[in-house]
């Protein structure tokens, strides 16, 4: 993994999603605002496409950190930094193990893994961070976090086939492109 | 070459740097918010210059799209607008002179009882613009250029001003029109840094201020509709004070308050304003206006108000950060 470009391409997402990102908000009536997680595209096509699952889950690592970061509110005076790091650790290992299930390269299963990847980051955030506010009340509104994390795990997915079709483009800057060598064992 | 820098060191393999990192995230997780705060600082300046410019273009089209979903004002509507701008330039003139008059009463009663103690609460206004938003959608926050340097602390609170000629662009007003500048409260200051500061929006799940409900109903009737069932009641001097009552924001775009009780005879567009105790806003500020007035079914005999926001918080851009120069008093 080229770990510069990642690290540049890391902040230009969040960049974005801090500050464009409120463009592309949809305003509902029932959840709120929902905004789409712009750097889950580039965790899911990290963990798609690198070679080692320990890279990607360190990738993913600090681009969780970043969003830890660089969000606060929503529960409390202010939420703790950590739990997206975990989660996006944890959605990572997720679609790194089940990527070979299907054609990682076609649209369909990239909105899959999308989805698969934001509903486990995104609840292991409410989750823990839930944990930490603790209360009766703040439990009551956990099933309307929840139903939250299903809407932005839907948007984020739907925009996943172009993000993905975006990053196949820029893939050089970010992963080791070059033929991988054969297993000494099959050589013949 | 990375793979064989950490080959030397034989403790440091990516599976080890991992399993530490992770061991980290559950550390700062456990620690609480005071890390978090502090961590936040550190590394925020990184992304407030370069955001000004993408939160100026969201803004803007925040703004536009707020501007087509508006309602188009008749001309007669149009009309009573422009009456009601004469009224009030006229008030402010009048305001103005009794102003006048006031400061030079109060710079005489200075000299006399100056050494005493403040006569009332003094502020500086800290003009700010905000450059980001919240990464995350489960909190209604943003991010302001103006940090300790320019003198602003962790519980200040945050106004803004709503120009109605903003929305009056779009509807095809005739120019010329006064521009009404009403202060509301838009949020306030939960962490703050040395070039910037992170502001917690009225509407944010986590934010809860003391507030009084104001009345603005007839002071000789009121009209209570109860199921259907109309009737009319007359105020008295116990009915028509000021409702003390707790706030919160919903998580979404409105703000709550529960548990006011049936006798005060809440209605629609009544003001929710700021208590006038605060160390940070000793004054009766705008909050938002009652939009909805709804039982309570576990407590019978109780309502609860959705408040609908004084500010247009989608669009926020440029803000005024209230930083006391009076001596610090006790928060209610």
């Amino acid at each position: 993994m080229h770990w510069v470009g990642v690290i540049i391409l890391g902040y230009v997402l969040v960049l974005i999603q801090t500050s464009l990102g409120a463009v592309l908000t949809i305003d509902t009536r029932m959840l709120g605002p929902i905004r789409p997680d712009l750097v889950a595209h580039l965790a899911v096509f990290l963990a798609l496409q690198s070679r080692s699952g320990v890279e990607a889950a360190l990738a993913a690592w600090g681009l969780g950190l970043a969003l830890d970061l660089t969000s606060s509110g929503g529960m409390s005076d202010s939420t703790v930094v950590g739990p997206m790091a975990l989660g996006y650790v944890l959605a990572t290992a997720a679609v790194f193990r089940i990527r070979d299930l299907f054609y990682k390269d076609r649209p369909l299963p990239q909105v899959f893994f999308a989805a698969v990847f934001c509903l486990i980051a995104h609840g292991t955030w409410i989750t823990l961070q839930q944990l930490r506010v603790g209360g009766d009340e703040g439990m009551a509104g956990y099933g309307q976090l929840w139903l939250k994390v299903v809407a932005l795990a839907i948007y984020s997915s739907a925009l996943m086939p172009p993000a993905g079709w975006l990053y196949q483009r820029i893939a050089p800057v970010v992963l080791d492109t070059t033929p991988s060598r054969t297993h000494p064992s099959r050589k013949r | 070459m990375a793979r064989s820098r950490t080959a030397r060191i034989p403790f440091l393999t990516p599976n080890w740097l991992l399993a530490i990192l992770v061991v980290l995230a559950l550390i700062t997780t456990v620690v609480g918010p005071g890390l978090a705060r502090r961590l936040r600082g550190a590394t925020r300046w990184a992304l407030a210059p370069l955001g000004d410019a993408g939160t100026l273009v969201s803004t803007a089209a925040r703004k536009r799209t707020s501007q087509i979903a508006a309602e188009k004002l008749t001309p007669r509507q149009v009309e009573d607008l422009r009456r009601q701008n004469e009224q009030m330039r006229r008030t402010v003139q009048v305001f103005a002179r009794r102003f006048q008059r006031y400061r030079r009463a109060k710079a005489s009663t200075r000299r006399l009882y100056g050494q005493i103690e403040p006569l009332e609460f003094e502020f500086d206004l800290v003009a700010a613009r905000v450059v980001g938003t919240g990464s995350l959608p489960y909190g209604s926050t943003r991010m302001i250029n103006q940090g300790k340097a320019a003198g602003v602390q962790v519980g200040a609170r945050v106004t803004t001003r709503r120009l109605l000629t903003d929305r009056m662009k779009a509807l095809r007003i005739p120019p010329k029109l006064a521009a009404l500048a009403p202060q509301a409260m838009v949020g306030w200051v939960t962490e703050a840094w040395a070039l910037g500061a992170e502001l917690q929006l009225v509407t944010d799940d986590g934010f809860r201020i003391a507030a009084i409900v104001n009345r603005r109903v007839d002071q000789r009737t009121i009209k209570v509709i109860e199921r259907g069932n109309a009737s009319i009641q007359r105020l008295s001097r116990e009915t028509y004070e000021d409702v003390p009552v707790i706030a919160t924001g919903n998580g979404k775009d409105r703000m709550i308050v529960r548990d006011v009780s049936v006798d005060f005879n809440v209605r629609p567009d009544d003001l929710l304003l700021t208590r006038a105790e605060s160390y940070f806003l000793p004054e009766r500020f705008p909050l938002g206006i009652v939009e909805k007035v709804t039982p309570q079914p576990k407590t019978p005999g109780f309502v609860q108000l959705v408040v609908k926001p004084a500010a247009d918080l989608d669009a926020l851009r440029r803000v005024y950060v209230i930083v006391p120069t009076s001596p610090a008093r006790q928060e209610p």
